[in-house]
Formats: structure tokens, sequence, C-alpha cells
């Protein structure tokens, strides 16, 4: 798990440039920051003071925390690929790595769940998520599609620093 | 009215985000024509402690001049644009309100351009009657700076319903594929419909029957070869495409053929339904690409011809160095034929054993006896030969001949 973390992480720089790079200016100019947006199942990642996770959160609490937040990621990057085959219909490269990283994310979930399952959890509460963007407008489509690309990136670094703390404590 | 639209607006995003926007741009996604006007509004949510005057707009990211604003109440700030260009992308351009420490707070997509221009110019090819494939012209001299839909429709003409091709840019852009289920021996109506977010527009209407514009394969297995030592001739040689079996065609062909390091083709078209074909009055010691095409005629019985098939991959070879004769390519007969150097050797042989001391040959002596040969019927393969009257009866007329050369030793 830790290798496909570091794996998406790796592509995940290229699909927001990508990203933004469709979307037009002023999202491709540095500096470019929007307001922040809630999603349902896809939070922030929580930080503590000083902006570093909580050391002595508890390892399983962290694991459930990013299996329901790559499963509201895997739910969320599909909308933002729908959203994107009308509003750039032409833009087959973001298609394809948003599809890939739909897949990829989805499959992390999956192997979190397991892995959760093995310590003796129970699956989350059916959590509902976000139906999607039906009524907004294309700029809202827009700036959600950049907050979910950014906030996978978020998770994933947090993901990359867990895994490898779990991997040299126990191995 | 603002505050209603605003009301509106915070009461949609609310259920879909979740969160109170701190701003609203009205109209959201405005569609409009280039060269067109648009006033734009932002109102800001009451509950944010912001003065409309203290806000300004970009479009695109480029900040817009202050004299196109205009300040309604403390709580919206309008812009009127004039004369909008053409959209710079897909998506629209992003016209966006922000407050003075450069934060969005709301934004719209602009979508600039012009409606869709008549598709022109369907052209459709059937290979081998299994499928068809067309391809047309967008229309217009420019682009419409809006995605236009390009979708191409066919029925049958008098009956049937509407169809839609589903493979879209099979033969490259602005073009589709239909795989399959076409009717042979009746008229297909076909035409493009284009869509944008300005509007359609429809292509003329092309009648047609898969049977008249039938192609084929390529001719396979292009051998090019030298004919002896022949320096301006080359040999070639191709089969044909096993479809034309199966359809009842027959093919005519046509051989190209150019200079290694020209650009410039030469065509060969008077080859029939012949697999093999010799190139002659080429240049000697030059490296010749050939490359042969197909055209399925007479498709079901009938005469017409149908249409030229891609060239064959380019197969190379080069000619013998030497001098250039001139001439047009021609077909070998079904018989086996001699040639001029067999013809040549024969003759040299002849002279070797039957005349003494000719050293130096003659071509007078040579045109001579080719005219006997034709006169006496003689088949060029014959192993031996008889000495021709002429020579016997000039024996001392050709000794004399060569004797008369300054160098001959006969002499």
């Amino acid at each position: 798990m830790l290798k496909m973390v570091q794996e998406l992480l790796h592509r995940s720089q290229h699909l927001v440039d990508l990203y933004k790079r469709q979307q037009g200016p002023p999202f491709n100019r540095p500096g470019f920051a929007m307001p922040g947006l809630s999603l349902r199942g896809l939070p922030e990642v929580p930080r503590a003071e000083g902006n570093q996770r909580e050391e002595a959160e508890d390892d399983e609490a962290r694991l459930q925390a990013e299996h329901e937040a790559y499963r509201g990621l895997a739910h969320y990057l599909r909308l933002v690929l729908d959203d994107q085959r009308e509003l750039n219909p032409s833009g087959q490269d973001l298609h394809q790595e948003l599809a890939y990283f739909a897949v990829n994310v989805e499959g992390l979930a999956v192997n979190l769940g397991l892995l959760l399952r093995a310590l003796g959890h129970e699956g989350p509460d059916g959590v509902h998520l976000g139906t999607g963007l039906t009524g907004a407008s294309d700029w809202d489509k827009k700036r959600a599609g950049l907050v979910v690309c950014t906030r996978g990136v978020q998770w994933l670094r947090a993901s990359e620093g867990d895994f490898s703390a779990l991997v040299s404590r126990y191995n | 009215m603002p505050s209603l639209l605003l009301l509106l607006s915070l009461c949609l995003m609310k259920q879909v985000w979740s969160l109170t926007p701190l701003a609203v741009v009205v109209p959201q996604d405005p569609i409009l024509t280039i060269g067109a006007s648009l006033a734009a509004m932002c109102i800001v949510n009451p509950e944010v402690n912001e003065d409309a005057q203290d806000l300004y707009w970009t479009l695109n990211g480029m900040r817009l001049p202050a004299d196109l604003y205009n300040l309604v109440n403390n709580s919206a700030l309008k812009v009127t644009i004039h004369g909008l260009n053409g959209s710079r992308q897909q998506s629209g351009d992003n016209l966006l309100c922000h407050r003075s420490d450069n934060r969005v707070l709301a934004g719209t997509c602009l979508y600039v351009g012009f409606p869709p221009e008549k598709p022109t110019n369907i052209t459709c090819w059937s290979k081998n009657t299994k499928d068809l494939t067309c391809k047309w012209n967008p229309g217009g001299e420019g682009e419409s700076f809006l995605h236009t839909n390009y979708t191409l429709k066919y029925k049958l003409r008098w009956y049937g319903k509407e169809n839609e091709c589903q493979e879209m840019a099979r033969a490259g852009p602005n073009s589709c594929y239909i795989p399959k289920d076409l009717a042979l021996f009746t008229p297909y109506e076909i035409w493009v419909e284009a869509s944008n977010k300005l509007g359609t527009a429809a292509s003329d209407i092309l009648s047609l029957d898969i049977l008249d514009v039938v192609t084929t394969d390529a001719p396979f297995d292009v051998q090019v070869n030298r004919v002896g030592d022949l320096e301006d001739q080359l040999s070639v040689r191709w089969s044909s495409p096993p479809a034309l079996r199966d359809f009842l065609f027959q093919a005519k062909y046509q051989i190209r053929y150019r200079v290694e390091d020209s650009t410039e083709w030469k065509v060969v078209d008077d080859i029939g339904n012949q697999t093999l074909c010799r190139l002659a009055g080429l240049r000697p010691g030059t490296v010749y690409f050939v490359q042969v095409r197909c055209n399925p005629v007479g498709i079901y019985g009938s005469r017409k011809a149908g249409i030229w098939s891609e060239w064959s991959i380019p197969t190379a070879a080069s000619t013998p160095r030497n001098e250039r004769s001139s001439g047009t390519c021609y077909q070998k007969s079904g018989e086996s034929s001699s040639n001029l150097r067999r013809e040549l050797k024969q003759f040299f042989g002849w002279v070797k054993k039957h005349a003494y001391g000719c050293t130096a040959l003659n071509i007078k002596l040579y045109d001579q006896w080719r005219v006997w040969l034709q006169k006496s019927h003689k088949t060029r393969n014959q192993p031996s030969l008889t000495v021709p009257p002429f020579l016997f009866s000039q024996n001392q007329e050709v000794a004399v001949f060569v004797g008369l050369q300054e160098d001959s030793p006969g002499r």
C-alpha cells in the first residue's frame, strides 16, 4: 500500500497541473487561491498545532480516517471526471488521468478496508457522499474539481508519512 | 432584484456545498456571440463583512479597469464589458469577483463564439462493400471558439429510421466509421449535423449507393527486380488484394515510381489487370521507389470503376549502371520472349564461330541479322543458329567489310 500511495503521490502533481491548465487562467497562475470548500465525505486532512499530525493519534484511528477519505476521494474524482467531460470534451489527457486516479484511489480504499477488518474493525457507516454537482454552475464545477484534486494530494502526503512510520515500526 | 437573485443563488449553493458562499456572480454561464456586450454583477453575502466598492473583477486572470465598474449598492458591484472576443478555452472564460486581498469571492464562465457553420464536402468510401467511412469539412474559414459536436447521420432513402454514426474520428478528425449492417443496391442519405452552445447547422444531404464508392486493399508483396543487365529497366510484380476474389471484382492497377532523392512521381496508367509490368526508360545506376495501387472494377457485374486503394508500401530497387534508353512501360506477353541481351549474345556467339577474325563488331551486320530472323520466323530460343543465307552469300563481303577495318586482324 505504501508503494501505491507513493506512485499516486508521484503522479498527483501532474494531475493538478493538468487540471489547472485545462480550466484556463487564473487557475494556472502561481499563487492562485480558492476559498475553502466543504465536501461531505472528503474533509481536509486534520492538522494539530504546528501543522503536524498528532504523534499520539492512534494508528488505527488514522487508518480509519484515511479509509473514509479515500472512499470519498474516489467518489468525487468520478464526479469531477463527468464534469470535465462536459466542460473540456477535448481534454483526453485530463480525463485519462482522472480515471486513473479514481480507479487506484478506490483500490487503495478497498485495501485499507480489508486491513481494518483484519484488525477487527467493522466497515464504516454508510456515509452519504455528495450526490454530485447537479445544478451547480460551470464555475462551481471547475472550482470543486480543483479542491478535490488538491485535497487528494494532501491525503496522499499524509498517508505516505503514516504508512512509512507503520512500516518502520512493525518491520 | 439583486437581493432575490442572491437569495436564490445562496439557497442553491448551500444545498450543494454545505457552505454559505461569500458571494455570487450573475448571470452564471452566459453564452454570447463574438462582439457582444455583457453586464455581470457580483453580489456579496450580507453576512460577509465586505464592502462592494473594495471589490474588483478579472477576466481570464487579467484585471478589468475600474471604469467598467458600476457600484450598484454597498453589496453589489456591476461590470460591463463590450466587444467580447472568442473564448480562450473550451470550458469558458473565467470572470471572477475578487476582494481587495485578491481572494476570489465568486465567478462565472463566459462562452463567447459563433454558431457552427454548415458542414460541407462529405465524401464516403466503402472497403470491399463491408463498411462505410465518411469525412467532411467543418465549414467556415475560422473556428467558432466554442466546442462543436458533429454527428453523422444516415438512413435508407425512401424508408428506414435515422441512424447515428458512433465511431467518430476513425479516419482522422471530422470523420466517422460505420462498421456493418449496410445494404447494397439501394441508396442511402447521409448528412452531418453540427451543434454548439450557440446553435446548430446541417450539411446538404449526400445520396449514394455503397457499391458506387467501393475501394479495396492495396496490392501486396510488390517485388521490383532488375531485368538482367539492362540498365534502363526494372520489372515489377505484385499480388492482387485477396478481397477481389470474394466480391467478383476485377481490378485495374496503377504504378508510380520516383528516383530516390526526388519527390516527383511518374505514374504508369496503362497496366490493366496484369500483376506484372516492366518499367523502361530509367536512369542507369539509380535507386527507384515503386508503389502500386488497385481500383476494383466490375463490382457485381457493373462496369463502373471504384475508388483507388491506398498505394502499396514503397519497394526500392536499383538499375545497373550503364547508358540509358528510352521507352515506355509495356506488358509482358503470356509466352516468354527473348530480350535484347540474349539476342546479342546469340549473335556474338555466331559471329565468333562463323566469322573468322571478326573482333570488331558491326551493328549493320546485326541489323541485317535481325531482319533475316524475322523473315525466316525463327524462334528466339533455338539453341543453335543456322547461318543466315545473306551472310553466307555476303560472307566475303562481311570478311572484306570487317577486313576493311584498319585494326582488324583478319584483314
